[in-house]
């Protein structure tokens, strides 16, 4: 029995690695669901999941030329997800970290100590990252950002336009967020709420 | 720290119920790679597979194979028409041998050649929710976005260099001084030599926009609702926005009171075509990449472009949020990361069900803003 396995997976590989559509179909009947069923416990989103899955079979496909018979290729395609649940796990927790961040300023409010010390290390560590930014980038980020000055405000204190506003404020928390991670960032959205609202109503 | 207690932390983050304590050990025990790697490949090699969840696995593997497709479509398509085209000249040749005469010969490769334009047509889709890429016969390569299609026949490059589009594409055209290339979008027909360009004409769009990155291209129409008076020429960092004809106008406003509406005024309303000259041409074609990059965009008009990104359908009650404006870059996200950024920015929740993505008014938040615009 295990020996049969064996083979077939073995030929699975073969005619996936010679473009074999229907090898690679075979494939994800054989795992999805024990893959879906892995995943969903990290991922709380179907949608999520459903795109983790969609990226760990994709990748199992632009890299067939490199699949190595003798090796599983179940073995393959767990080893990618595990390594993508965990980079998504990492990416959670950066976000989350500039998001607490963001909305927490007052070290005293934690009862813990070692919360205490990480907070500290967590808002030294953007603060520095945050002196890093060209001055006037860093100005408008910190009025901004911390401060909740309205972009419209900021754009004539500093006589620049809304949209340079926005920009300069994309551009710092991209920057800090990459940095906070060590890798390429991810995301920040700003509301032009101000300056549209007022134009609308 | 028990593989279960990382679980439970993990649960937390996850659903944003956490508190400070919780990213602190999350975030200390995730620096231990390999542990934390090991815990995950034994669990997985010991679940046993059953239906986890409310999914339609058949589904999703279409969208797998969607993505997959266009590679071994086109792979295919190549390699078949030279065989074909073989054959023909393999009968032509036959036939010169049999009669002999130069003449036959030709009047028989032109009969060949007219039905092939009949028969053959080649179709590449990029389907809701998939990008794809396309080299062309010409290698002339072209990006498609989600849901769109683009269509040449067989002799693509022999006779013509014709193409019809619906959707979105870019286009990085190999220069061809004999064979100009034609992209017949919707209503609108763009003619480039060798150029770098990008086209937006989905059907439900108002719009038809064509972006210019390099080179020059014409723009014409024959439809009777577009004739154009001149020839129309686009230079790089030059967008065209052909404003579709029809038949009702919508007017928005937002009243001063809280209640949300919406009117609509018969109109008629004539087609026009804007030139916007010294654009920034990066929003438009950052899709190719995978980004999404908003400038002081309308929420209506990003969520529209999330529907084609992630195939899924918004359903929002009210105009007011629609009528934000946003910017920034998406890059790489999924669409509950997208819909987290966008909701920390703006008071409103939402909720995914299946395809269905629902916002609503977060009105505690909503009074927050307000008062901040007072």
């Amino acid at each position: 029995m295990g020996r049969q396995t064996k083979y077939d997976e073995n030929q699975l590989t073969e005619r996936i690695k010679s473009d074999d559509v229907d090898a690679f179909k075979k494939l994800y009947d054989l795992y999805c669901q024990q893959l879906l069923k892995f995943i969903s416990q990290y991922l709380k989103e179907t949608t999520e999941a459903e795109e983790i899955i969609q990226d760990v079979f994709l990748s199992v496909w632009e890299n067939r030329k490199n699949l190595q018979i003798d090796k599983s290729v179940k073995s393959y395609l767990f080893r990618i997800a595990v390594n993508k649940v965990y980079n998504h796990l990492k990416r959670k927790v950066v976000e989350r970290k500039f998001q607490y961040y963001l909305i927490h300023n007052d070290i005293n409010s934690e009862n813990d100590i070692e919360d205490k010390i990480y907070f500290k290390e967590l808002k030294e560590t953007i603060d520095q990252i945050i002196s890093q930014l060209p001055d006037k980038q860093r100005k408008i980020f910190q009025l901004s950002r911390l401060d909740g000055t309205p972009h419209s405000e900021i754009a004539k204190k500093f006589n620049i336009s809304i949209r340079t506003v926005e920009n300069q404020i994309y551009r710092a928390g991209k920057f800090i967020k990459s940095k906070l991670s060590g890798d390429i960032l991810i995301l920040f959205l700003i509301v032009n709420l101000s300056a549209d609202y007022r134009q609308s109503s | 720290m028990t593989f279960q207690e990382f679980k439970n932390l993990v649960d937390k983050i996850e659903s944003g119920q956490y508190r400070l304590s919780d990213l602190r050990k999350l975030d200390e025990q995730l620096r231990d790679r390999e542990q934390v790697k090991e815990w995950m490949d034994g669990e997985l090699n010991t679940l046993i597979s059953t239906y986890s969840r409310n999914l339609n696995y058949e589904v999703l593997y279409e969208k797998i194979r969607g993505k997959i497709h266009v590679e071994s479509r086109i792979d295919s398509h190549q390699k078949i028409v030279p065989l074909k085209k073989l054959l023909q000249v393999a009968a032509v040749l036959i036939i010169v041998f049999l009669f002999g005469g130069l003449a036959s010969f030709l009047v028989f490769r032109q009969t060949l050649k007219k039905e092939q334009i009949k028969q053959q047509y080649c179709e590449v889709v990029a389907p809701y929710g998939a990008r794809s890429e396309v080299v062309l016969p010409d290698s002339s390569k072209v990006w498609l976005n989600a849901g769109s299609k683009l269509r040449y026949s067989t002799d693509f490059n022999v006779t013509n260099r014709n193409l019809s589009l619906t959707g979105e594409g870019f286009f990085d055209v190999r220069k061809n001084k004999e064979l100009p290339f034609i992209v017949n979008a919707l209503d609108l027909k763009i003619t480039a030599l060798g150029t770098q360009f990008n086209v937006k004409a989905y059907k439900d769009d108002e719009v038809i926009e064509t972006t210019l990155i390099e080179g020059k291209v014409k723009l014409e129409s024959e439809a009777n609702a577009y004739k154009f008076s001149e020839n129309i020429y686009l230079l790089p960092n030059q967008k065209a926005v052909l404003v579709k004809k029809r038949s009702k106008v919508e007017v928005e406003y937002i009243p001063d009171n809280e209640s949300d509406s919406r009117k609509e005024f018969e109109m008629a309303a004539s087609a026009k075509l804007i030139i916007q000259e010294k654009i920034d041409p990066i929003p438009d074609i950052a899709w190719k990449n995978n980004k999404l990059v908003f400038n002081a965009k309308k929420l209506s008009e990003i969520l529209i472009e999330l529907e084609r990104k992630f195939n899924v359908k918004f359903q929002c009650k009210s105009d007011k949020i629609q009528n934000y404006k946003f910017t920034g870059t998406l890059d790489d996200e999924t669409l509950q990361q997208v819909l987290d950024a966008i909701k920390l920015s703006a008071p409103f929740d939402y909720s995914i069900d299946g395809n269905v993505v629902t916002l609503m008014v977060n009105s505690e938040r909503m009074n927050e803003y307000e008062k901040q615009l007072q």
